[in-house]
């Protein structure tokens, strides 16, 4: 008895000082290797009477498995320490910095961020989209639309004109407004009409709120029935869902333009007590939007029976909208190119504008 | 179109308030632009009493007054000479702001003393154009309010006139609209027609069935006249809207333009021999104007002349030796009617913009010629004396009022608001319209405006307010939408957030461009002018965004921004005529800003190569399910670009999909910029691919393990790439699944070695190594062939 708990002492008085991996191993081959101490004990097991093997049996294996524990332990004591060591050799500076995302370098020009952001909104209310070309004729540009020759309204549209000259449809123009668009989608098609036109527009004048080439969104709904509370609501609707503001107040405003009868102006309400204004609250107005019944000669160009049909057309400033909504202050620096600005005006190609998630970032 | 609110209460009788004014003008369509209210603005404002007026120590030109506010004595800074004790004048206190300038004023330090407030003229009160001097008052008292003792505070209100309302370009018209808005009662006062024996000069006009130019031409002769300066309410009225007193005959014509919207024009008589009246010039006719400028005519031009001499340009301008200036005592005073269309386009030919035109091209009343020239008389008499001669009258044709048949539900179904027949009628009455018992309308004669039954409606809902139109949700707009884009506009909108993905900024720039763009194209293009560009700068339409983007790299490159990453999705200009533009996606990368890193990194940077734009064409492509056996490279690129470094990709042997490569090292020399890359994507014919793509084919599981081999040929360096790929393909061996070029290394001797990898997916059952060498032996004879390359190694 006295002879196994001093072997035990010994052993594992061995382990403990043991200063490396090899010697803990040194002392496993010679305790509980084939020809070890402890194997040899266990060894002489068999010589003995049942009554001494059944007392001393299990305090043999009892001193096994303890030395062959402690071992273990040892052992991974010293793996360990290799690992630490090893690990501590391996270590880079994790503080340096990344390749900047190609996702968030890149940007969406604010003008086709909120022309997505309309799309959505007035595709939920079923609109169409219709495009149209950049040059036009003066046919289309004006006489269509009830601006004939020598008509004053002629003048506030500042024409650029090319050499080019159809004797139908007269002069070629760059555009001065998307209305041209109205009559081409008209003459394409059948009533009831209900689309958008978005687009580059451009008049002759420059100035700090002015810029030769801007874009426009134009909206038309022709039917049997639609009036002008159709479009008041309408106009709402987009307000309040573009601005994302509940309830949006507008006022109309009698106004003048050829294509329309009757004609309005459109006012938001406004606050411009602070420092920024705001939209949908105080008691100021601002201007957002032409607006009105389109004109019964309008149709007729688009050979609709202006008795049978009637409609409103509306249009706004795409960049202005923009402006309103971003807070984006001079006009000319939309088209200035500036990478600076765009880097900080525009949005990540993933920032798709959706109804459901919100229009807004 | 500006007046004041007591000219305005000369044809209005009315209670209500400027504010009330003001507001019912922006609603019923006179859009109230802007309101000088000297009474409002001046509220802060006191009568100051000069105490002691010293020469300032250190300013020759500046005095320190002592001033006496009423309750307290302030020290002011002042500039006016007449700035001397005992004086009473307006005192600006500090925190007010001056009216004209719209300055605010501070407690200022002027050449080391203190100034406390300010003293004021007349005109920067904005009660009269007196600016020489500080303004003097009598009859006050030290700390009395300006605004109790100054007694020319008329409100001044200018309001936007459209098109359509010439007869709110006189004052009387603003007034009947007011009225018929219900905010008082429209004073109407008719004149007497004037008898007289004596005879006027004979008057005609020359219209003509297909150019009736001057419907009306009418005029007298009032004789011994003295002209003087005007009397000063008669200054005051025009000065107030910013017009320069210069005559009493003078300032009466102008008086009637804007009081009745009726140009008038009064020639020295004795410089004018036998009949007046209107005719078109003869062509090359010179006229010296009252604007100083010479004009050359043609026999577009209508002008008014006697036998012998040309007198003026007829409803645009006089000729400037025939005015009345203050010693002329005889006068022929004309009114006339004058086509609208006929003024417009003279006007615009000969680019006068006068007081007249801008009424005549509107379109003048033409039942007040007579009327207006009455009023115009008396007045004249009344100031200058003189005798008035009957009227001559020269008529092409009797104007008759427009009439309508209306139909009162119209203007429901129209605005949606329900006006009962009471309100309607009352409404066209008070605005002059006459209605008969069927409700057929007769309009007017100084609304050119209103001539279909839409226009009436309009009428009667903008008098009755549009703020009784209600919000009524559209059909069906509560129904989930249905998609609504176009092939087209989707595939801009999936381009767009492509290239945003792979770090490019998008831009958006003019479509015009200076002509040192226009034909950057070493091969030349026919530029598309504009006739009348606003700059040189912005003179050609561009042909495509590749050019804005060019112009746009040089600009940033001078800001000092050298690696950037920009497309721009838009018209490219082909011809001058509607329909000659393509829409084009275009792309430039320049310096490092590569489509897998941007900027300068530690892990390294590498230039920008044709291969990071051509991976801007294959990543949409890749999008749009485009696989590479559907198109060809042509080579070279359009003539943007490097030839030996661009591309066509072609689509059905012709169709021009895309196109990339390095820009023209001559392009690059002209605009002065390094080297750089960029690409178009031709967005129209792009939608031919797009319309065939099938992307819902069936996914297939292949449960047996693929195969894959190396091969490694050595091949003339000038067979492209392509060739070798494109002999693969056309073995046309089904169980060849993928085949990838993963390497190129450039040898002796003229050659090149391209490595393949290449997938073999076995289908049913696993290949036997015979089939799979049977494949091989396939793929190297048919490159070989093709190539007139070897084998390497497999």
């Amino acid at each position: 008895m006295e002879n196994l708990n001093s072997i035990k002492e010994e052993i594992l008085q061995k382990i403990e000082s043991a200063e490396s991996d090899d010697t803990v191993e040194e002392i496993r081959i010679s305790e509980l290797g084939k020809k070890g101490r402890i194997s040899k004990l266990l060894g002489e097991l068999g010589k003995l009477n049942q009554d001494e093997r059944k007392k001393l049996g299990p305090e043999i294996n009892g001193l096994k498995n303890t030395v062959l524990e402690k071992i273990q332990e040892k052992k991974e004591f010293f793996l360990d320490q290799i690992l630490s060591k090893k690990l501590l050799e391996e270590k880079i500076d994790v503080t340096l910095p990344v390749k900047s995302s190609q996702n968030t370098n890149g940007r969406i020009h604010p003008v086709s961020q909120v022309l997505d952001e309309i799309t959505e909104i007035f595709g939920s209310l079923g609109y169409e989209i219709a495009d149209g070309p950049d040059i036009e004729t003066e046919y289309y540009n004006f006489n269509a639309l009830n601006i004939p020759e020598s008509h004053p309204a002629r003048q506030m549209h500042d024409t650029f004109y090319f050499d080019e000259f159809d004797k139908d449809q007269g002069q070629s123009v760059l555009r001065t407004h998307t209305s041209p668009v109205q009559v081409r989608t008209m003459e394409k098609g059948e009533p009831p009409f209900r689309f958008i036109s978005p687009g580059r527009t451009y008049r002759c004048d420059s100035d700090q709120t002015h810029t030769p080439m801007f874009h426009q969104i134009e909206g038309l709904s022709v039917d049997k029935e639609t009036n002008l509370g159709h479009l008041k609501w309408t106009l709402e609707t987009f307000l309040s869902s573009f601005f994302e503001i509940e309830n949006t107040k507008i006022q109309m405003r009698p106004s003048y333009f050829p294509f329309t009868e009757p004609s309005l102006e459109i006012d938001v309400l406004c606050d411009r007590s602070g420092p920024v204004l705001k939209i949908g609250e105080g008691s100021d107005w601002l201007e957002v939007a032409g607006a009105g019944m389109v004109h019964p000669n309008v149709l007729k160009s688009a050979n609709i029976d202006p008795d049978k049909y009637q409609g409103f057309a509306f249009g706004f400033g795409l960049d202005r909208l923009a402006q309103l909504k971003y807070g984006i202050p001079d006009l000319r620096t939309f088209f200035s190119g500036d990478i600076r600005w765009l880097r900080h005006y525009g949005f990540s190609a993933l920032d798709i504008p959706t109804l459901s998630r919100g229009l807004k970032k | 179109m500006k007046f004041t609110l007591s000219w305005l209460k000369e044809h209005l009788q009315t209670n209500s308030s400027i504010d009330e004014i003001t507001k019912n003008l922006t609603e019923i369509g006179l859009e109230v632009e802007e309101i000088i209210n000297p009474k409002k603005d001046l509220e802060n404002f006191v009568v100051g009493k000069i105490l002691t007026s010293e020469k300032h120590p250190n300013a020759d030109r500046l005095s320190v007054c002592k001033v006496d506010i009423g309750n307290e004595t302030m020290e002011v800074v002042c500039g006016a000479s007449n700035a001397k004790e005992g004086l009473l004048t307006i005192y600006a206190p500090i925190g007010s702001i001056i009216p004209k300038s719209k300055m605010v004023i501070q407690k200022t330090k002027i050449r080391d003393i203190v100034s406390y407030g300010m003293l004021c003229s007349g005109d920067e009160l904005n009660i009269n154009n007196e600016n020489e001097g500080i303004i003097e008052i009598k009859k006050a008292k030290a700390g009395d309010k300006a605004s109790n003792v100054l007694d020319d505070l008329d409100p001044i209100i200018e309001i936007a006139i459209t098109p359509n309302r010439p007869d709110c370009l006189g004052v009387f018209g603003i007034a009947r609209d007011l009225a018929a808005k219900g905010l008082g009662e429209l004073k109407v006062t008719k004149i007497n027609n004037f008898k007289s024996d004596s005879e006027s000069i004979p008057v005609y006009t020359k219209s003509t069935k297909n150019n009736n130019f001057c419907n009306i031409f009418a005029g007298r002769l009032i004789e011994g006249i003295e002209n003087k300066e005007s009397p000063d309410w008669l200054k005051n009225r025009i000065e107030k809207i910013g017009l320069r007193s210069i005559n009493a005959v003078v300032d009466i014509t102008n008086f009637l333009t804007y009081d009745r919207g009726r140009p008038l024009h009064a020639y020295n008589s004795d410089l004018i021999s036998k009949n007046i009246g209107a005719r078109l010039a003869k062509a090359g006719e010179k006229i010296k104007a009252l604007d100083g400028k010479e004009y050359t005519l043609n026999e577009e031009t209508c002008v008014i002349a006697d036998d012998e001499k040309t007198l003026g340009i007829g409803g645009i301008i006089g000729g400037e030796e025939f005015g009345s200036e203050l010693e002329t005592k005889n006068i022929f005073l004309e009114s006339a009617y004058f086509d609208p269309i006929h003024i417009a386009r003279t006007g615009r030919k000969l680019n006068i913009n006068s007081d007249a035109r801008y009424r005549f091209e509107r379109g003048t009343d033409p039942n007040f010629v007579l009327e207006g020239l009455d009023i115009a008389t008396k007045m004249i008499l009344d100031i200058c004396g003189g005798k008035a001669s009957k009227t001559s009258v020269a008529t092409y044709e009797d104007f008759k009022n427009k009439k309508i048949n209306f139909d009162i539900k119209l203007i429901e179904k129209v605005s949606g608001i329900k006006i009962s027949s009471k309100d309607i009628k009352k409404i066209l009455l008070s605005l002059g319209f006459e209605i008969d018992k069927n409700f057929k309308i007769t309009v007017p004669s100084w609304r050119p405006d209103v001539s279909l039954p839409i226009d009436i409606v309009e009428e009667v809902i903008r008098i009755y307010g549009l703020n009784n139109v209600e919000s009524v949700p559209l059909k069906n707009s509560d129904q989930p939408s249905k998609p609504i884009l176009t092939h087209a506009q989707k595939n801009i909108n999936l381009v767009r957030r492509n290239l945003a993905s792979r770090g490019l900024i998008e831009n958006i720039s003019y479509s015009f461009v200076s002509s040192e763009f226009s034909d950057l194209s070493p091969k030349g293009r026919k530029p598309i002018k504009l006739l009348n560009p606003i700059s040189e700068e912005l003179s050609d339409m561009r042909s495509s965004p590749l050019i804005s983007l060019l112009n746009n790299f040089r600009e940033n490159k001078n800001r000092g921004f050298n690696d950037i990453g920009i497309y721009e999705i838009g018209p490219g200009f082909i011809g001058p005529k509607p329909g000659e533009q393509i829409s084009i996606a275009a792309g430039l990368r320049t310096g490092i800003y590569k489509s897998t890193g941007t900027e300068r990194h530690w892990q390294g940077n590498e230039k920008i190569d044709i291969f990071d734009v051509k991976s801007d064409i294959f990543s949409y492509f890749d999008m749009i399910n485009i696989s590479d056996d559907l198109i060809t490279h042509s080579i070279p690129g359009t003539d943007w670009y490097h030839p030996g470094r661009s591309a066509n990709i072609i689509f059905e042997k012709d169709k021009i999909l895309a196109t990339f490569g390095e820009i023209h090292p001559k392009i690059l020399s002209k605009l002065n910029i390094p080297s750089c890359v960029g690409f178009e994507i031709y967005l129209d014919e792009m939608l031919n691919v797009i319309n065939i793509t099938n992307d819902n084919e069936e996914f297939k599981f292949y449960n047996l393990q693929a195969v894959k081999r190396d091969f490694s040929f050595d091949i003339p360096i000038d067979i492209n790439s392509s060739i070798l790929i494109d002999a693969i393909n056309s073995c046309k061996i089904d169980l060849i699944d993928d085949i990838k070029l993963f390497d190129q290394f450039i040898l002796e001797n003229s050659k090149k070695s391209l490595a393949l990898e290449i997938t073999i997916q076995p289908k049913k059952e696993t290949l036997k190594d015979s089939e799979i060498e049977s494949i091989c032996e396939k793929v190297i004879q048919a490159v070989e062939k093709a190539t007139s390359g070897k084998l390497r190694s497999i």
